[in-house]
């Protein structure tokens, strides 16, 4: 038992012990159960009056079942948690868990268990009334444990959401008005959703075959759309709202990149694997033994420019607008916690630990290499099928203005790389003037910045090039920070392109464009430099003065 | 054992701490007093690592509040000025619910609950509900858990606030048994009169800045050797009296003096050493001089002479 102890987490112990003694559970778990069971004996009573078969009537009773579940899904289980940290905030018990020396992931993961375990009864009391279904036949358990998968999955999203809602309002009806809102929004969309995708595999329609088809061909594919990416959105989904939680709960804002960070690189790494696998899985099961059309180097491009331009933006604001410490400060602070034992040994080496470190200049520099990590990985699978495919050299390829086919993807990574280089580094010393950008305002930032400019420009830009406006999802390089460099693009634009495409002597203007890009970085990434440098040494003064007068005091006192 | 150098708060255009700057010895019962919007509990907070400090450096123990908050916490305890409890739950499981919090070994917890149950007199309580406590009891309670991790300094901000008498004499001896327990209190109060009989050492803000610091003898001192001294001089004879006045009255240093019943009141704005030259100049006049009182400076005196009743 003195094993398990040590991981009970006190949060959630706490929670269950005081929510489970109230008489509003008791009253909300018995009218939810009955409910559902006059919800289903309803549904029987009109069935069988239009006499129906009995195995039609188990598959609607299951239907029944279902909307009965989303329903008590969106209505009672943001109680669970919609309140569970303002509250604690509001009742004056938050400060008492800070000083216990409780985390903040600590605290989030205790009120998620918690409010979780209160949901998980909900869904399993109603076990029993699902088996009334049984009865008539229709239904298979697999079906049933289908189901509940994806109950316990969406309970789960739904709970972690309203913690974070609750982790960041500051009243409890700002938090609870917050909650439904968004939840109910939520439920409209992904509820009937989920419901025909049910309704369609009990009626045995086409719709299912499309879902699983629309990852594309071969096996591979099937495997992935079916077991990876419902996991991999899932994941994605439920640690976000975890990681906003956590870090609006943090007493200084210098120390929450770390777990961001992994997140950060997990889910963008997480999309271009897949993204990558789908796209060489289905030229290979496709395109056999033909030449690459060289039209698929520029769509795969897109989607990756996409993924890593934005990815990078969003980054560069976060990460690189923290709050600014001194290098050799956090470098000082990773070796103690090392010695300390307070970080894994697997994650020991200082160059990792370095980067995931806390810090704007630290930051810029994390987010520029993971980059350059996701857009070497980008180049390497582009040259991997050229080389193993070789290029048809077909109307596309002609009008790019490049000496071979691997000049264009180099190129175009070089162009997102040098912006997301001068951006992050721009951001760090911005925070290292004035306060930190903070994560809330870079999304918004990267929003507006998407809308306002880069949408725009895509159109005028696309406009310009084809004479009327065609936004297609195959263009998406065009929506990446690239499209600073939109000129620069115009070597690709169907005619009379070549005018802009040279700037002085014959020097393309995209080389121009990423030369001033890396210049402007390196610029910015010297004065960063300086800056740290010189806070430390601020830092250092200070501690050593601290120091001196300590010391004078103690040989006063003796 | 505390130490505050620099230390500033600003909220938006509000200075709320402004270069703080002394030390608590280890060991101490320190008084951290100042009048409301002195930015006592703002540097309170600071101190129990749940505020950021702007400027400044403030470490506990040797460790920085800003850049080592876990070591902190680990040998600090913080109890605040108000604070709210969980319903629904009973003493022990509250008790128990913050041992688990401090990472208290499952076979020493419950001798740990009940040590600390012990030692703020609760034992009696353990199966009652935490909702149906007294203020009294339940300022003992967040004491109780306060000291769970048996830290080395314990923050109390306001402690005896909203206390019945009964309750604050308690509160007091439970400090003083803290204190023979070799732990550093570091104490914020309004109440003066209750802080005086206990503190070693006090640190009195005003607008966010530090007034005056250090050992309450050599503050009182210091305070004496500024301002006035009130000394009481008793003579029987109401005749004598007037007469012992003009003389008195003429003494330097002697800013004011006057009768009341058979005392003479006067204020002494000079050197304690050299108060005996009042006496001197009466006995040379063959006054009867029966008694003579100098009145000490308590904490409350102090705390009226150096503020000026202004906040920040």
């Amino acid at each position: 038992m003195e094993f398990f102890d040590k991981y009970i987490n006190p949060i959630h112990l706490l929670g269950l012990r005081s929510y489970l003694r109230t008489k509003r559970f008791l009253y909300t778990f018995n009218i939810s159960v009955l409910l559902m069971v006059s919800a289903m004996l309803l549904g029987f009573f009109f069935m069988s009056i239009e006499r129906m078969p009995t195995a039609q009537i188990g598959k609607n009773l299951f239907m029944i079942f279902s909307i009965m579940q989303y329903i008590i899904i969106g209505l009672v289980f943001p109680a669970f948690s919609c309140t569970a940290i303002i509250s604690e905030k509001e009742g004056k018990t938050y400060d008492l868990l800070v000083t216990a020396n409780l985390s903040s992931g600590d605290i989030v993961w205790g009120k998620f268990l918690s409010a979780y375990t209160h949901s998980a009864m909900f869904l399993i009391s109603s076990l029993p009334i699902v088996m009334m279904a049984f009865l008539f036949g229709g239904i298979t358990p697999a079906l049933i444990i289908m189901t509940y998968i994806v109950l316990f999955a969406y309970a789960a999203l739904i709970v972690m959401l309203c913690l974070a809602i609750s982790s960041v309002y500051k009243t409890i009806t700002r938090a609870i008005i917050a909650s439904y809102i968004i939840v109910i929004i939520i439920n409209s969309f992904i509820s009937p959703m989920l419901f025909f995708l049910l309704y369609d595999y009990l009626h045995d329609s086409d719709l299912m075959r499309f879902f699983i088809s629309i990852g594309g061909y071969g096996s591979l594919n099937v495997f992935l759309t079916i077991y990876v990416v419902p996991p991999f959105v899932f994941l994605s989904l439920i640690f976000a709202p975890y990681l906003v939680a956590k870090n609006s709960l943090r007493t200084y804002a210098n120390n929450r990149s770390t777990a961001l960070k992994f997140y950060f690189v997990c889910v963008g790494s997480g999309l271009l694997a897949i993204f990558l696998t789908y796209y060489i899985n289905s030229i290979y099961m496709y395109i056999g033994t033909q030449k690459l059309h060289y039209e698929m180097i520029i769509i795969t491009s897109g989607f990756c420019f996409a993924i890593i331009g934005l990815f990078g933006l969003v980054g560069s604001l976060g990460f690189a607008g923290e709050n600014p410490l001194p290098e050799r400060f956090v470098m000082k602070r990773l070796t103690e916690f090392l010695a300390a034992g307070r970080i894994r040994r697997v994650f020991a080496s200082k160059i990792a630990l370095g980067l995931l470190g806390p810090g704007s200049y630290r930051g810029a520099r994390f987010v520029t290499l993971t980059c350059l990590l996701w857009m070497g990985v980008y180049v390497a699978a582009t040259w991997f099928l050229v080389d193993k495919f070789g290029v048809e050299d077909n109307y596309f390829w002609r009008r790019f203005d490049g000496n071979y086919p691997m000049e264009y993807p180099i190129v175009s990574a070089l162009v997102v790389l040098s912006f997301v280089y001068f951006f992050s580094m721009f951001a760090s010393f911005l925070s290292f003037r004035i306060k930190q950008t903070g994560f809330r305002r870079a999304v918004l930032f990267c929003i507006a910045l998407f809308l306002l400019v880069l949408l725009p420009l895509y159109a005028l830009f696309y406009m310009e090039a084809t004479n009327y406006f065609r936004a297609t999802i195959f263009n998406f390089q065009y929506l990446s920070p690239s499209l600073c460099f939109a000129w620069s693009l115009l070597p690709l634009s169907e005619f009379e392109a070549r005018r802009y495409s040279y700037l002085i002597n014959g020097v393309p203007l995209h080389y121009i464009g990423i030369g001033a890009y890396f210049f402007l970085g390196l610029v910015l990434d010297f004065l960063n430099s300086r800056r740290s440098a010189k806070m430390w040494k601020q830092q250092q003064q200070q501690e050593k003065e601290i120091l001196e007068s300590t010391t004078k005091k103690e040989e006063v006192q003796a | 054992m505390i130490l505050l150098k620099d230390l500033t708060k600003i909220f938006g255009n509000f200075l709320a701490v402004d270069h703080l700057s002394f030390e608590v010895p280890a060991g101490e019962i320190f008084g951290f007093i100042g009048p409301n919007g002195a930015g006592k509990t703002t540097t309170i907070k600071m101190l129990a690592t749940l505020l950021q400090p702007d400027s400044g450096v403030a470490r506990i123990d040797g460790h920085c509040v800003y850049t080592d908050p876990e070591k902190v916490r680990q040998v600090m305890g913080y109890m605040p000025d108000y604070f709210g409890t969980y319903d629904n739950v009973t003493i022990t499981e509250f008790l128990e619910f913050f041992a688990r919090a401090y990472r208290i070994p499952a076979k020493t917890r419950q001798s740990t609950i009940d040590g600390c149950m012990e030692l703020t007199d609760l034992k009696k309580l353990e199966m009652k509900l935490v909702s149906s406590l007294s203020k009294g009891m339940k300022q003992r309670l967040c004491l109780a858990k306060t000291l769970l991790h048996n830290p080395k300094v314990l923050i109390l901000d306001e402690p005896a606030a909203g206390l019945d008498p009964r309750a604050r004499i308690e509160f007091r001896s439970l400090l003083k048994e803290l204190r023979n327990m070799k732990k550093t209190v570091f104490i914020s109060s309004h109440i003066l009169t209750e802080l005086s009989d206990i503190v070693d050492s006090v640190a009195i803000v005003e607008k966010g800045r530090l007034v005056v610091s250090g050992n309450l003898q050599t503050i009182s001192q210091l305070s004496a050797k500024q301002n006035h001294i009130d000394l009481r001089v008793r003579i029987h004879d109401r005749q004598q009296a007037e007469s012992a006045l003009s003389i008195v009255k003429e003494t330097e240093n002697v800013t004011q003096a006057r009768v009341e019943n058979d005392n003479i009141h006067i204020e002494f704005s000079g050197q304690i050493d050299k108060m005996y030259l009042v006496l001197k100049k009466l006995v040379n006049a063959d006054i009867p001089v029966t008694e003579v009182t100098s009145s000490q400076s308590n904490l409350e005196d102090i705390f009226m002479r150096v503020t000026q009743g202004e906040v920040s």
